[in-house]
């Protein structure tokens, strides 16, 4: 049986919730349409880019507050990176003179005295890094969300061994893995216990710290009265220049007056890249311009770049977008005059070149112009 | 220095000319016999013959890209202390790029593993379920 509403916006990352967000709170009646998470579930926590108050304030009603960030924050990798926002068990990480890096024995990707040695080369600033070994560590190591469940249960595991670690090196302060909880970080109960201020370093995937957003993002878009509707768009019913319908791959029909196509790239299945770059939802036309030409067939020599920590062209594919960020095709025509274009599906859009909060903002903007189109 | 490189070139050489002479012309007569041997070889380390609905299966299941999502997903994961080889994609990641862990995980798969919340939010749709089962049956 067909569904209708005033918007529909195809994707549940970071654009589709902030576009649905927006529209309902003008009043539209508005369904998200949501496949499996995508890139905003791999966030590292560190927002990029700005944050439109709107979504901000709606972040804080829903316990998921974000805070300007002052300095870089530090990242698994060895990295410092710059962020605008960051929750505050990020914002406990800002490296400090005297800070200690503390590891998890059994923990993946943490090693602390070289994150303290690298982040310690970064800053300029001195830095000490200890392993500590928690109580019920498992002989093949910890599954992240498994220790960070634990540590949001009971945070006295960790605080006796931070205590003691703290009383080989002196420190005013302790950065750790993003794992001190799941969805709520006991960065602040461990702090008290401890009696300096406990961080986590930024995350990568598997990323509790997108696992939080992703669900903070869902408990929004619920009290925003946004229906929500597991599925992705597969098939569509243009007629004079209109979309009249989408159909989701659960089966659902659904109509509306616009739609917001905010489905990302390639992880989220917003551009599938198969032999040609396609994309599934309203086969919007895709391409890159690269090198002088333009790309359709995803030809892997031509679009990577051989310096592998550049930008890399065949991410920045996607659908070119007018003025009001209405789809274009190749010849700069309006593809369909009802569908707005939002976040990561957009081409010259790549993780180089905007960050979460560009896209937040793409799809908050995208949400205001659907209700007054 | 030259000298050396130059003998171990004409060693192999000398190997690789008695090889096509010796068992090349005998290869149509070896052939389930150099397969077992071949079986046996990587057997132990894990890596075995697929059956057909398998082999055909198996694209989707290189689809994983180590995103990790459907261990964070996973509530049995959540529920007690667990190691990292209880999550699932432990064993996606592992059976996407080679089956050398495939008996491993075999052993404990985790519960999750059958769990529809597991492969609901996997992004690339992989099959775990599908993929756990193939694990419990090469295991066997």
């Amino acid at each position: 049986m067909p569904i209708r509403f005033d918007v529909a916006v195809l994707g549940g990352g970071v654009a589709g919730s902030a576009a649905a967000i927006s529209a309902a709170s003008r009043g539209a009646h508005v369904c998200l349409i949501s496949g499996p998470p995508g890139t905003t579930a791999m966030f590292s926590g560190g927002w990029r880019g700005t944050c439109p108050a709107g979504l901000l304030r709606e972040l804080a009603l829903s316990g998921y507050e974000l805070h300007a960030c002052s300095q870089p924050l530090p990242h698994p990798t060895g990295a410092l990176i710059s962020c605008n926002y960051a929750q505050a068990s990020h914002e406990a990480a800002q490296l400090v003179d005297g800070a200690l890096v503390i590891g998890i024995a059994g923990l993946p990707g943490f090693d602390a005295p070289a994150l303290a040695h690298l982040w310690s080369a970064r800053s300029g600033l001195p830095l000490r890094g200890q392993t500590v070994t928690l109580e019920h560590t498992q002989s093949g190591g910890w599954a992240p969300a498994s220790l960070a469940a634990l540590i949001e249960r009971t945070p006295e595991i960790l605080i006796q061994p931070v205590v003691a670690a703290l009383r080989q090196h002196a420190a005013v302060r302790v950065i750790m893995p993003a794992v001190l909880g799941v969805l709520a970080p006991a960065h602040q109960r461990v702090s008290d216990a401890v009696g300096l201020p406990i961080g986590e370093a930024l995350g990568v995937p598997p990323s509790l710290p997108g696992w939080r957003l992703h669900h903070a993002l869902r408990r929004v878009v619920t009290r925003a009265g946004v229906t929500v509707l597991e599925g992705r768009g597969i098939a569509c019913e243009p007629a004079n220049g209109r979309i009249d319908m989408v159909q989701l791959s659960n089966g659902d029909v659904i109509h509306a007056r616009t739609y917001i196509l905010a489905t990302g790239k390639y992880a989220a299945g917003g551009i599938v890249a198969n032999g040609t770059l396609r994309e599934p939802a309203f086969d919007c036309p895709v391409w890159i311009d690269h090198l002088g030409e333009r790309f359709v067939v995803a030809d892997s020599l031509l679009l990577t770049d051989p310096e592998r920590t550049e930008d890399q062209p065949l991410l920045r594919a996607g659908v070119h977008v007018d003025a009001e960020h209405r789809p274009v095709a190749a010849t700069g025509d309006v593809v369909y005059s009802n569908v707005l274009v939002a976040g990561s599906v957009r081409a010259d859009w790549s993780i180089a070149t905007h960050g979460i909060g560009d896209a937040a903002a793409d799809g908050w903007a995208a949400g205001m112009r659907a209700v007054s189109a | 220095m030259i000298t050396r490189r130059l003998v171990a070139w004409l060693n192999l050489a000398l190997h690789f000319g008695l090889h096509v002479l010796t068992r090349m012309p005998l290869r149509p007569f070896r052939r389930g016999r150099d397969l077992l041997r071949f079986s046996e070889t990587v057997g132990g380390e894990g890596y075995l013959p697929l059956d057909p609905d398998a082999r055909g299966a198996f694209p989707r299941y290189m689809d994983c890209v180590h995103c990790g999502l459907c261990a964070i997903a996973c509530e049995s994961l959540q529920a007690e202390p667990a190691s990292a080889w209880a999550e699932p994609w432990t064993f996606v990641a592992g059976a996407s790029r080679s089956l050398d862990r495939a008996q491993l995980v075999a052993h404990e798969l985790p519960a999750c593993a059958s769990a529809a919340e597991a492969e609901r939010v996997c992004p690339m749709g992989v099959p775990i379920n599908d993929m756990a089962a193939m694990i419990r049956r090469m295991a066997e």
